[in-house]
């Protein structure tokens, strides 16, 4: 046996703990975020296989994992923003699951002790016996933590429309889980997912996604990662610091904020996932969100097609779908009806874009309640250069 | 997708154009050439949108050039059963030049 064999096996040897992969949207990207955390916050090192790989955590370890959730309790789920008397407010996500009468649910309502105990029972113990069997991943748990009741901060998609879903399905109304689901469920809501509030339609866009081998996600996470910037209502930003309102505008603009930054594109399907999972929580009151929060799917069917725009391009969102502006072609049309067709004009553009639809990218230019399309002089050549490279053979 | 050549999409792209003109005055023969939903609606559409070009060159100081109009209906027989790509193309550059003169016009 060789060195490197021999630190090989020393490495499998103390790789104790393997946090298997669910094959699901949600649980797969919380375990490649907890992965995240393992590896940039507690320096440990981690195996990405089928599922994650590391040696079991100490006391210190877990301190600071604990400490980090805790910080990111405070910078992802609050925000501040200034009142109509111009005073500063720091003011909760309430959008989200992850509270309930003003205060955090399940794993990240317990206290720091709590989350100690929690954490150390999955990353130190890692027992894999109990009475009560996870209706998620059908281990063996028992319900030390009384975090075992499944809500929507666990899963965030209903149960009655998981049967769409791949992984996991046919659950029942009322389930409970083992303390590893509940703990990745609740942890991924401080994940670093890129997404927009649209406070007109009262509608939250989140988007992940959808690559089956947890390295491949890892890699691709860590891609978006270094290209988010989170502000009060989205975390995914224009040249002109305007942030989109749909969700193809918004994978629109993560591409582009990517590419800007690696400035050479060569083959984008080897930099990006072309398959999006988006989750859509609508509402802010509890009730409502639980029924109509619903997952959709954006397949980008050609990714070549994204790949000549954006050589040729570069910015097709900053440069130009978002200095669109309707132009009303008769008088008396509200500012109202011009900013919703506005922005319906620029979801039909990026989700043109997006899926290699140039019907769908031809809606933004139907002329609807009085209010036509126009763009601002700059925007000429752009516009030429796109309808050509799209729609003229060479 | 039909991808077309250099000279086809400069004849949708002027057809655009002189619609966009012709919408200007007359909004409702865009909204018309939306609505078509066959090919020789579409064609019969874009006849009546060349002579409203027609009549407007002679009524006003600016003369509306309606020739790519009749360039346009040799492309459409080209490809009959794909029109309704070239609609979406047409009105795309049509909205376009619409809004065009519509902002200069607000400038």
């Amino acid at each position: 046996m060789d060195l490197g064999e021999e630190e090989e096996e020393k490495n499998e040897r103390n790789m104790k703990i393997h946090i298997k992969q669910y094959y699901d949207w949600w649980f797969d990207s919380a375990i490649e975020f907890l992965g995240h955390l393992l590896e940039r916050v507690a320096d440990i090192k981690v195996e990405w296989n089928e599922g994650i790989s590391f040696e079991e955590l100490n006391d210190e370890k877990i301190r600071i994992l604990v400490e980090e959730i805790e910080r990111l309790i405070k910078f992802k789920l609050k925000y501040q923003t200034t009142n109509n008397n111009g005073q500063t407010e720091i003011k909760n996500r309430a959008y989200l699951p992850t509270m309930h009468k003003g205060k955090y649910v399940n794993f990240l309502g317990k206290s720091k002790k709590e989350k100690t105990n929690i954490l150390k029972d999955l990353l130190m113990l890692f027992d894999n016996s109990g009475s009560e069997v996870c209706d998620i991943c059908s281990r063996n748990y028992e319900n030390h933590f009384g975090i075992s009741q499944v809500s929507q901060i666990v899963y965030p998609v209903s149960p009655g429309s998981l049967s769409s879903q791949c992984g996991i399905r046919n659950i029942q109304a009322n389930y409970n889980c083992c303390p590893q689901c509940a703990v990745l469920g609740c942890i991924e809501w401080l994940d670093d997912i890129p997404f927009l509030s649209n406070h007109k339609n009262f509608t939250h866009y989140y988007l992940f996604p959808k690559i089956g081998q947890l390295d491949q996600l890892h890699r691709v996470k860590n891609l978006i990662r270094a290209n988010l910037n989170l502000k009060p209502y989205s975390n995914v930003f224009s040249l002109t610091d305007k942030y989109p309102l749909d969700e193809y505008s918004l994978l629109l603009l993560l591409y582009e904020n990517i590419i800007r930054k690696i400035r050479q594109v060569k083959r984008l399907e080897n930099i990006l996932s072309k398959d999006w999972i988006v989750l859509k929580i609508k509402g802010t009151e509890a009730t409502y969100q639980t029924s109509y929060t619903y997952l959709n799917e954006i397949t980008i069917p050609n990714i070549e097609s994204l790949e000549h725009i954006f050589g040729e391009i570069k910015e097709p969102y900053s440069g130009f779908i978002d200095k669109t502006f309707s132009a009303p072609v008769k008088e008396g049309v509200s500012l109202d009806t011009r900013n919703s067709i506005a922005e319906e004009n620029k979801y039909f553009l990026s989700q043109g874009l997006i899926l290699n639809d140039f019907h769908t990218f031809s809606k933004a230019f139907q002329i609807r309640q009085n209010c036509g399309i126009a763009f601002p002089k700059d925007s000429k050549d752009i516009f030429d250069r796109l309808i050509t490279l799209w729609r003229c053979r060479k | 997708m039909i991808r077309f050549n250099e000279q086809e999409l400069e004849i949708m792209k002027k057809s655009g154009q002189v619609i966009g003109n012709v919408g200007n005055s007359y909004i409702s023969e865009i909204y018309q050439l939306d609505r078509t939903r066959t090919v020789e609606d579409f064609e019969k559409q874009i006849k009546n949108i060349a002579l409203r070009a027609i009549s407007i060159g002679k009524n006003e100081r600016e003369s509306v050039y309606a020739e790519p109009l009749a360039d346009l209906m040799e492309v459409i027989n080209k490809y009959k059963d794909n029109y309704d790509e070239i609609k979406d193309i047409v009105l795309v550059y049509a909205t376009y030049y619409l809004g065009v003169i519509k902002y200069s016009k607000n400038q």
